[in-house]
C-alpha cells in the first residue's frame, strides 16, 4: 500500500487542534464505530488486568465526551487554555487490514486560572493512531497516549490528550 | 533552628459548637505549619498508618515503597517471608536505599558508599570497613523498622511508635466494614495487584478524608458525572443533571465508628436497589455470578444480596485508607497545601476475570486523574484551600445535620452515632473527622 503521508499528518495535526481547542463534537468525528481510546499507567500495561488513566471503547467516548461538553465540569471551569506539538511522526502499513498505525510524541502546555491563582503544567508523551479508511475518510479505530508520567502522581486532566 | 518549636495550639479554640453559630471550624486547620507538623509527629509517627496490602508482595523478597507522613519507607517481603517497614534511609549518610517503585531483591545496597542492607533490614556489608578502625557505633546500624505491624484481611498498617495502643484496638469498628468489603469476594479475600494511579492536588490532606463521608456535596460537585452515570449524555449540548436521585434520602447515613473512623452507610440504599451489585459495571450478570458464588459459600442468598450491598458504603479508616466501590484509595500528605490519592482497584478472589476487569474499568471511569468523578473533588479541595486565605472570617461550616442527629443501629447490629456527618453525638465525642482529628492529636499531646 502507498502510504498518504500529506493525509496521515494532517490528519493528527486536525485532530491536534480540535483537542486544543476543546472542539469534541469535531473531534469524536474522527473516530471510527470500533473506536478503542486509551491512556494506560504504565508502558506494558494490560488495560483488562491493571488499572489505566482512562480507557473507553467507542459508547465510554460518547459518555465522556457528554460530560466534557458541559460547564457543570468543575476540572474544566473555566476551561484550560491548551497548546500543543506534535511531531515525530512515523506511519506504517498496519499488520492486518488496509490501515496505518501511526506514532508521534505529544507536548502539551496547559494554562489553568482559578480565581486569583494561574498554574502552568506541561504533559508529554507518545502516541499510537490506529487509522483505517471508511468511505475514503481517515478515522481512528484505536488511540493509545502514554504520558511520560503515566505512573506518576498527575493533576487532575481534564481536557483531550 | 535544632528543633522544630512546639506551638502550643489550641484545638478547644479552632473547633466550636455554638448554640448561636451551629458547629464550625476554624480555618487555620488546613493552613498553619505548626498543626501540620503535628498531625505528621502524632498521628503519623505515633499512631497507625496503612502502609500497603499483602497482595502487592505475594512473593518472598517483594517490596513497594511507601510514604509514612512524610518519611519514605519500604514494605518488604524478606527472605524468610516475614513482612516488615523500613525507613528507606540508609544508615550510613542517610541517603535513601531504594529508589524504585516496587521490584523483588534480596538486598537493598545504598549507591552513595556501596553499604548493603538485607531485605530484613541488617546491615550486612560496610565497604572498607577497616578503615574505620574502632570508630564506628557498635550499637545496631540496620535499616530502622517499624517497631508495629498490624494485619486485618490482608490490609498492612504500621507504627513507628514501639509502644500505644494495640492493633485491633485501633481498627475497631473498622473491621466490622473492612470484613464486609472483603467477604464481598467469593473467595473472601481481595487482591490488589492492578497497579494503582495517584492524583494531586494542592490543597489540605484532611480535604480528602473530610469529603468521603460528605454525601451533601455530590449533586452539585457531581452533576456531571451522575449524568454521565445514567447514560443520559447526548452528543449535543450539554449533559444536563436531571435526576436529583436519592441523595437526601436518609437511608443514606454518616456513621462515627470511633477513633476517627467513619463511614458513610449506604447499604440501606443499595438495599433498596435489591440483589445487583452496584458500582461493579453493575450489569445482571455479573451480579448473578457474585451472588451464585456467595450464596453457595453461605448457604443463604439473603446473605449474598446483603454483602454485595456492602461495596458502596465509603469506609473511611484513620488517618489515610478509605474504601469504597471498586478501589481502596490512600490519602498522602505531601505539604501542609499539598497532597496526592493513591487509588488501588479491589479485585475479588474466586470471581470472574469479568467482573474484576469491570471493576477495573468501572473505578477508572470514576477515579484517578481522568475519572467523571476525582477532577472535579480535587477542584473544589483546591477552591476550599483558596479560600483558607481570607482571614477576615476564618470560620466554615460543617453542621449539616445538627438539627436531627439520632443514635441508630447499623447493619451489624451496633448502636452507631451519629447519622449525619459533623455533629456532636450524645456521648460528647465530636463526629466530624477534622474534629475527631484534632481530639485525636489533643489526646496524643505530650504531657
Ligand atoms: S550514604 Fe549510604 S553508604 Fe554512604
Ligand atoms: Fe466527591
Amino acid at each position: 500500500m502507498e502510504i498518504p503521508k500529506d493525509e496521515i499528518e494532517a490528519f493528527l495535526y486536525r485532530e491536534a487542534r480540535f483537542m486544543d481547542q476543546h472542539k469534541f463534537v469535531e473531534w469524536e468525528a474522527m473516530w471510527s464505530d470500533r473506536g478503542v481510546y486509551w491512556l494506560p499507567c504504565a508502558h506494558d500495561s494490560d488495560p483488562m488486568t491493571d488499572v489505566s488513566i482512562l480507557y473507553a471503547d467507542r459508547a465510554g467516548i460518547t459518555i465522556r465526551l457528554g460530560r466534557m461538553k458541559s460547564r457543570n465540569m468543575y476540572a474544566q471551569d473555566p476551561r484550560s487554555v491548551v497548546s500543543r506539538i506534535v511531531g515525530n511522526i512515523e506511519i506504517v502499513p498496519a499488520e492486518q487490514g488496509e490501515g496505518v498505525v501511526v506514532y508521534s510524541t505529544f507536548n502539551i502546555t496547559e494554562f489553568k486560572r482559578r480565581a486569583h491563582v494561574t498554574k502552568q503544567i506541561t504533559w508529554a508523551g507518545h502516541s499510537e493512531h490506529h487509522l483505517s479508511q471508511v468511505d475514503g475518510q481517515w478515522l481512528m479505530d484505536y488511540k493509545k497516549a502514554t504520558l511520560v508520567n503515566s505512573d506518576g502522581e498527575l493533576p487532575a486532566l481534564g481536557f483531550l490528550v | 533552628m535544632l528543633t522544630p518549636t512546639k506551638n502550643y495550639i489550641d484545638y478547644e479554640a479552632l473547633i466550636q459548637e455554638d448554640p448561636e453559630y451551629g458547629f464550625r471550624i476554624n480555618h487555620h486547620l488546613y493552613k498553619d505549619e505548626e498543626i501540620f507538623q503535628q498531625e505528621m509527629e502524632r498521628i503519623f509517627y505515633k499512631g497507625w498508618v496503612y502502609i500497603g496490602h499483602e497482595t502487592e508482595i505475594p512473593n518472598t523478597n517483594d517490596f513497594v515503597v511507601r510514604v509514612m507522613g512524610q518519611r519514605p519507607v519500604i514494605l518488604s517481603r524478606g527472605e524468610d517471608d516475614k513482612i516488615r517497614v523500613f525507613e528507606n534511609k540508609c544508615r550510613h549518610r542517610g541517603n535513601t536505599v531504594c529508589q524504585e517503585q516496587r521490584g523483588n531483591s534480596k538486598f537493598f545496597r545504598c549507591a552513595y558508599h556501596g553499604w548493603m542492607y538485607s531485605n530484613q533490614g541488617e546491615l550486612i556489608d560496610i565497604t572498607h570497613a577497616s578503615i574505620y578502625g574502632d570508630r564506628l557505633p557498635t550499637e545496631d546500624m540496620n535499616l530502622l523498622e517499624a517497631p508495629r505491624l498490624g494485619f486485618h484481611r490482608g490490609f498492612i498498617f504500621a507504627s513507628l511508635a514501639a509502644e500505644g495502643q494495640p492493633f485491633m484496638e485501633y481498627l475497631g469498628r473498622a473491621a466490622d466494614y473492612i470484613d464486609r468489603y472483603c467477604d464481598l469476594a467469593p473467595e473472601r479475600e481481595i487482591f490488589l495487584t492492578a497497579g494503582r494511579h495517584g492524583i494531586t492536588y494542592d490543597g489540605n490532606w484532611k480535604m480528602q478524608l473530610e469529603n468521603l463521608t460528605d454525601a451533601y456535596h455530590a449533586e452539585y460537585t457531581h452533576a456531571t458525572a451522575l449524568a454521565a452515570f445514567a447514560a443520559n449524555s447526548s452528543s449535543e449540548g450539554d449533559a444536563e443533571f436531571t435526576d436529583r436521585g436519592d441523595l437526601e434520602d436518609p437511608l443514606s447515613t454518616q456513621r462515627d465508628l470511633g477513633g476517627g473512623h467513619a463511614v458513610l452507610d449506604s447499604f440501606a440504599i443499595n438495599r433498596s436497589q435489591g440483589d445487583k451489585l452496584r458500582f461493579t459495571g453493575s450489569t445482571g450478570t455479573l451480579s448473578e455470578e457474585i451472588v451464585g458464588k456467595i450464596a453457595e459459600r453461605e448457604g443463604s442468598r439473603e446473605k449474598a444480596v446483603w454483602l454485595t450491598h456492602g461495596g458502596g458504603s465509603h469506609i473511611t479508616v484513620f488517618p489515610n485508607l478509605m474504601i469504597l466501590w471498586d478501589a481502596v484509595r490512600t490519602i498522602q500528605p505531601v505539604s501542609l497545601y499539598k497532597s496526592t490519592i493513591y487509588y488501588h482497584p479491589a479485585q475479588l478472589k474466586g470471581a470472574s476475570q469479568e467482573i474484576n476487569t469491570a471493576r477495573i474499568m468501572s473505578h477508572q471511569t470514576g477515579f484517578g486523574p481522568a475519572g467523571f468523578l476525582a477532577p472535579d473533588d480535587m477542584e473544589m479541595f483546591e477552591r476550599t484551600q483558596l479560600g483558607t486565605v481570607s482571614d477576615t472570617d476564618p470560620w466554615v461550616y460543617l453542621n449539616r445535620g445538627l438539627s436531627d442527629q439520632y443514635v441508630s443501629k447499623d447493619d451489624f447490629g451496633v448502636d452507631t452515632s451519629p447519622p449525619n456527618i459533623w455533629v456532636k453525638p450524645p456521648n460528647g465525642v465530636f463526629g466530624g473527622i477534622t474534629n475527631r482529628l484534632c481530639r485525636i492529636t489533643l489526646n496524643r499531646l505530650p504531657t
